[in-house]
């Protein structure tokens, strides 16, 4: 495909940069203008997405370079996918920006929220038109600490926690993406988006390597299970407006990261040598994508959260990508269902997720309530907010007609296509995996409305009013966009999807392919019949059993993996530094302890046998000593035998007696030693504070008679005797022990040096 | 006259700064911190000038009295060592610009004339001993160096400052101690003190006496590892830089170590031959040091309370990455092993001097009382962020670019682990920097803060700080195309490089 200078993308990722700070400036003249400036800037920047995808239907992709920045230059390149994919996040951004007018009204740091708002729109884009993974990164990094200042916007400590989980997360996930970085730029000498995975195993690099540093770069932004503790955290939590950006387009950064490394830096050519290992990392996203999707949906319906509910939803949604995903990898070149359901599924899900959390954003603006126990009733009095939840769950429970249809039989099209292909059985049990999901979102989301706006009300509803007229165009808007895609599924797979595929090498067949996929079928249309089927049956089971099903704090990942790594970590470091600090010490004070405790025995010892008198013993003759044994066995008439038992079983009792003492005294021993320890460490104590005590009275005096005139001073120093100060820090605790150390290190890297060279 | 003798001119600026300032200051205190000022000034523009000699003639060679090499001393300076130079000049230019208005209020007002002047002798020191081309007179102005040192840290005369002090005098003692062995040893080999004779000598005299030569290589790495702080050599090093005055601790932390890093270069890569480097388990027991260095500095950091004591645990852990960079033995690991030297330089410079103001208007030392801060002190708290995060490695800071060259080194030098090791203790990095950061600025604060006003040189050197790590995170090719024909020269001279 040609490709044209432009300098739109610079434009487009510019503009709301810098219209961070025109926000900034705008703010000092009322809040009006500025959040006209920020309204203006959303939209403009909309406007140029629209023009450069205008510019990219053409046939062309856009190229710009800005050279010699930090050395490598910044590229950008959008070619079909990139153009798209901008429409959507700057008309998402538009909409939630409007939106955010009305909602952040009554906040505190309103124009810190809009200025870190406009900068992130810029850093989001720019991950979607750069044009290597280097910019990539930089847009991706900028993104992810802007956006942190969206999640904590709060400052209360639950989000201040759910921000920290997030970032440091995020900073860990920049690392690994930064290490695939450092290795394509070890076998490219470039960044660009090129396979790279052939010219990997030729340096003598493990592509697995590759692989688990691309999971850990993407995965923790797309919400990866397990890697997505941060996002049911730190999405609730921030506003409204940035939790709909967040869950419907930051995620999808890492979503698309995947899609460019996976089908394209390491893909190979059917065939190659290579190919098995593909296809065994797309099998293992397949997985991935099914666990994450499982498990998010069944955290959706154990929740009762509004916001965490669509939190574990994002999670689950981006699941089936990664699971569509996973499938195209699995089948190289015959990929296209594959890519053509996760790219589609991004695009819908952007949609209906922003909804969902505008409109939960909404019902919070007017009830000031999120919980779904406290929620109830609200039919009546917000109508409009109903009608539209419901275009909104309809979409994303895939009911024919709105978008999330259209994607579902997509995706469901692309599994069962890998299964005839390749007829793994496994597959059918994912598929099998996928139609169950897809119930369970129905069971959440229908949980969602009717705890809402059915039932009694639990609080009084009296003063709530309905959504406003700007939020009301908002949402229509956003019903015009979910049915223009559902009711014409097969235009927006033509006109969306079919040229992005043709980006990729895929098989001519399964792109023509894509242009009859069966969306009037029968048996799909019955598909969300099944869904709801489920969703009918798992509500009725929460209905009657929901009270007794409590999740155990332990079942969750974050307590199975990272706090036993956590505590692993912690555990290890501590005792490393016993080991270091107290153990080595003790050990090198035991030979000088040993020494004398050997003295002190050995001089007991000689006492003990200096003082030793041979024992009276009264002399009995044998005849004697056996006429009194035959007296006693005659008296109690028992054989020898059992009398020879008798003073044995005596013996023992005897034995055991003194080990009892024995292991009394080692008791004894110890307590006696724990008790002189702590002796020992209050005695310290009393030491230092003595000192701490000296110093303050030395300070205080030094104080005073700074105060004392210049003079008196200089008299004073006159008058004074001349004596020579002994210096107290010489006798420092720390320094022989630590002198010690460093020449016998010294000692030892010579040796190493001379003996083993 | 000047352009001719402009390098043995360099040195002395600062110790005839230091002579003025005991001549004159006992009785004009105020007039001290003016001649430090200018007198660190100066000698900023004269190095400046020195670069731009360098980069325009190439290296520059100077005698000294006239006496050729073999007898007389010889002061040279190449690309590597005018930026270094550079470094040294310009961050303790912009340290006593920040002291400006601050040292008076935290040093006994008694000393502070021979603080300045031991500040300058410390200056006069670093330069000699990047300048000097034999042996000898490294020798002498490290231990120059290494008693200005102590001496700083010791100036409060309170009970940490002079303990600490006390244990590092003792430390670089035993260090020096060690140099001073392998120099005479090196000496009683060849017969040579000067650099480039002894890289003449070398080869021959190994063939004669091939023990004694290992042994003054070893003696020579080990007393430079003890001063540079090296794991598991750095004992003396976070109580020194943790419970000195702040500008003694920013130049100790950004400079004084990194000077012996200089001297070790010098040592490895221009007097033994690397062929026979290789032969020796140096490049596996310096990769191991600065690997244990960097992983348990970092930890030992996260584990602090204290912000300085943090900050100089970090200093072990950034010291491990120069040593990881000059144990790579490889070209991109050894540009960024100096560039980090440079970029290292800056930020804690720059940390410890934003940190060193939060404590002083706050009065509290502790990372959990920082809450809030930025909101009334801005420029400190921005000062500290972009240094955490230049630590961290974001781009486009400068602490990224010395990163990407260590790890494209590693990866250059087919050692692999190294890349890892560089990325998780970035990671371990963003645990200590990054808590601080969001109290600062996002935290609410838990008591009111008084408001003071920031001094006006403080305001411009952290300023310039905070610009000079963007601009060389930004513009790093600048730095790297001057230095770049150095390195590959250093490589190609002995073995070709591998």
């Amino acid at each position: 495909m040609s490709s044209t200078t432009s300098i739109i993308p610079l434009l487009l990722v510019l503009l709301p940069t810098l219209g961070a700070g025109a926000v900034v400036i705008a703010a000092r003249y009322g809040d009006q203008l500025r959040s006209q400036v920020t309204n203006a800037v959303a939209f403009a920047t909309f406007a140029i997405a629209c023009w450069q995808f205008y510019l990219v239907q053409q046939g062309t992709n856009l190229v710009y370079t800005l050279e010699g920045f930090m050395q490598f230059g910044l590229r950008w390149q959008v070619d079909y996918v990139g153009a798209v994919f901008s429409v959507v996040v700057t008309l998402v951004w538009f909409l939630a920006t409007v939106f955010a007018r009305e909602y952040m009204a009554h906040e505190h740091h309103q124009t810190r929220f809009f200025a870190f708002w406009t900068f992130t729109l810029g850093g989001t884009v720019g991950v979607f038109v750069a044009g290597d993974l280097f910019s990539l990164f930089l847009f991706f990094e900028a993104m992810t600490f802007a956006a942190y200042v969206l999640v904590i916007h709060e400052q209360d400590p639950g989000s201040m926690q759910a921000g920290n989980v997030y970032l440091y997360l995020s900073v860990a996930g920049g690392l690994a993406l930064l290490g695939v970085i450092f290795l394509l730029q070890f076998v490219l000498g470039a960044t660009g988006f090129e396979p790279a995975l052939h010219l990997i195993v030729e340096k003598g690099i493990s592509p697995w390597l590759v692989v688990v540093m691309l999971i850990g770069g993407f995965g923790v932004k797309a919400g990866m299970i397990p890697l997505h503790i941060w996002l049911p955290k730190a999405h609730p939590v921030a506003p409204a407006p940035a939790s709909a950006v967040l869950s419907a387009i930051m995620i999808k950064t890492g979503a698309y990261g995947f899609l460019r490394l996976l089908f394209v830096v390491l893909s190979v050519p059917d065939g190659h040598a290579l190919f098995s290992f593909q296809q065994n990392f797309g099998y293992i996203f397949v997985w991935i994508g099914a666990i994450t999707m499982f498990i998010g949906a069944i955290m959706g319906i154990l929740n009762d959260s509004m916001k965490r509910v669509l939190a574990y939803s994002s999670i689950s949604q981006m699941g089936y990508i990664l699971f569509a995903l996973g499938s195209g990898v699995l089948l190289g070149s015959r990929g296209a269902f594959g890519f053509a359901g996760a790219w589609m599924h991004m695009i819908n899900h952007a949609f209906f997720k922003s909804f969902l959390f505008l409109l939960a954003g909404a019902v919070f603006l007017h009830t000031g309530e999120l919980d779904l126990d406290k929620l109830g009733g609200l039919r009546k009095q917000m109508p409009f907010a109903l009608g539209f939840f419901l275009v909104a769950a309809a979409s994303i429970t895939g009911v024919p007609g709105f978008n999330g249809y259209a994607s579902k039989i997509v995706i469901h099209e692309a599994i069962l296509e890998a299964y005839h292909i390749l007829g793994w059985p496994s597959l059918l049990f994912l598929e099998r995996v996928f139609v169950v999901t897809g119930g369970l979102t129905a069971a959440y989301i229908s949980k969602i409305w009717i705890k809402t706006f059915f039932g009694k009300p639990k609080k009084d509803w009296s003063g709530v009013k309905d959504l406003s007229r700007s939020h009301r165009a908002i949402f229509g808007s956003y019903i015009a966009i979910v049915l223009a895609i559902g009711v014409l599924p097969q235009r927006a797979v033509d006109k969306l999807v079919v040229p992005a595929a043709r980006l990729l090498p895929f098989y001519q067949g399964d792109l023509d392919h894509l242009g009859h996929v069966p969306f009037w079928g029968s048996h799909e249309l019955l598909s969300p019949l099944i869904s709801y089927g489920i969703a009918a049956a798992v509500l009725l089971l929460m209905w009657k059993f929901g009270k007794y099903i409590k999740v155990p704090r332990w079942l969750s990942v974050e307590y199975l993996v990272y706090r036993q790594f956590y505590n692993g970590c912690r555990a290890g470091i501590r005792g490393l530094i016993y080991l270091a600090d107290t153990w080595v010490p003790k050990r090198i004070r035991f030979f000088g302890q040993t020494w004398r405790r050997v003295d002190r025995v050995t001089q007991e010892t000689k006492a003990q046998i200096r003082r030793w008198k041979p024992p009276k013993v009264e002399l009995v003759s044998p005849t004697d000593l056996m006429q009194k044994l035959e007296e006693v066995r005659y008296v109690e008439l028992i054989s020898t035998t059992d009398l020879l038992k008798k003073l044995e079983a005596a013996r023992n009792a005897e034995r055991r007696q003194v080990q009892v003492w024995r292991s009394r005294e080692g008791e004894l021993a110890k307590r006696i030693q724990r008790i002189r320890q702590e002796w020992h460490e209050r005695e310290e104590q009393l030491e230092d504070r003595i000192y701490d005590v000296i110093e303050g009275v030395s300070r205080e005096g030094h104080e005073q008679r700074k105060q004392t005139s210049f003079i008196e001073e200089i008299q004073k120093v006159l008058t004074r005797p001349v004596k020579r100060k002994f210096n107290p820090y010489w006798n420092t605790k720390n320094l022989g022990f630590d002198t010690w150390i460093v020449a016998v290190v010294i000692a030892l890297i010579l040796f190493v040096f001379l003996i083993l060279r | 006259m000047i352009r001719a003798h402009i390098m043995p001119l360099t040195v002395l600026l600062p110790l005839v700064g230091a002579y003025f300032i005991l001549l004159v200051g006992s009785k004009h205190r105020s007039l001290a911190r003016n001649v430090a000022l200018v007198t660190t000034g100066a000698t900023f523009a004269m190095v400046c000038f020195i670069t731009y000699l360098v980069s325009n003639q190439g290296t520059l060679f100077y005698h000294l009295g006239g006496w050729a090499p073999p007898l007389g001393i010889e002061l040279q300076a190449d690309p590597i060592t005018a930026f270094l130079l550079l470094t040294f000049a310009g961050v303790s230019f912009f340290v006593i610009l920040f002291a400006y208005d601050i040292l008076p209020d935290e040093i006994n007002s008694k000393v502070i004339t021979r603080y300045y002047a031991l500040y300058l002798v410390l200056l006069g020191a670093l330069l000699g001993i990047v300048l000097s081309n034999d042996f000898f007179n490294m020798y002498v102005f490290l231990e120059i160096s290494s008693i200005a040192a102590a001496a700083l840290v010791a100036v409060n005369g309170d009970k940490l400052a002079m303990e600490a002090s006390i244990k590092y005098l003792v430390m670089s003692t035993l260090g020096s101690g060690t140099v001073l062995m392998g120099i005479a040893g090196l000496y009683m080999v060849t017969g040579y003190l000067n650099l480039d004779y002894l890289a003449g000598a070398l080869p021959q005299a190994y063939a004669s006496y091939p023990l004694t030569v290992l042994m003054t290589l070893a003696m020579l790495t080990v007393g430079i590892a003890v001063k540079a702080a090296l794991f598991p050599l750095h004992v003396w090093l976070p109580d020194a830089h943790g419970s000195a005055p702040t500008s003694s601790s920013a130049i100790l932390s950004g400079l004084v170590v990194k000077v012996y890093i200089a001297v070790l270069l010098k040592l490895l890569y221009r007097v033994f031959p690397l062929d026979f480097l290789t032969t020796l388990p140096l490049q596996g027991s310096l990769l191991v040091m600065a690997t244990l260095g960097i992983f348990i500095g970092s930890i030992m950091a996260i584990r602090q309370k204290d912000i300085k004591k943090m900050l100089a645990y970090s200093t072990v852990a950034q010291i491990g990455y120069v040593f990881l960079g000059i144990g790579l033995f490889s070209e991109k690991a050894m540009t960024g092993a100096i560039l980090h030297v440079f970029n290292h330089a800056v930020m804690k410079s720059m940390l410890f001097l934003s940190v060193g103001l939060l404590i002083k208007y706050s009065g509290k030392r502790t990372i959990a009382d920082l809450a809030g801060l930025g909101r009334v002190y801005p420029i400190p708290m921005i000062a500290f962020s972009v240094g955490a995060l230049s630590m961290v490695g974001i781009p486009p800071l400068s602490g990224f670019i010395s990163k990407w060259y260590l790890g494209l080194g590693a990866l250059e030098a087919n050692h692999l682990p190294f890349l890892l090791v560089l990325l998780l203790s970035s990671l371990l990095n963003g645990f200590y920097y990054m808590p601080i950061v969001i109290a600062g600025f996002f935290k609410k604060e838990t008591v009111e803060i008084q408001t003071h006003k920031v001094p006006m040189g403080a305001q411009i050197s952290l300023i310039v700080l905070i610009g000079a790590t963007f601009f060389f995170g930004l513009f790093s090719n600048i730095v790297v195309d001057f230095l770049a024909p150095t390195v590959q020269g250093l490589f190609e001279v002995f073995g070709g490089g591998i």
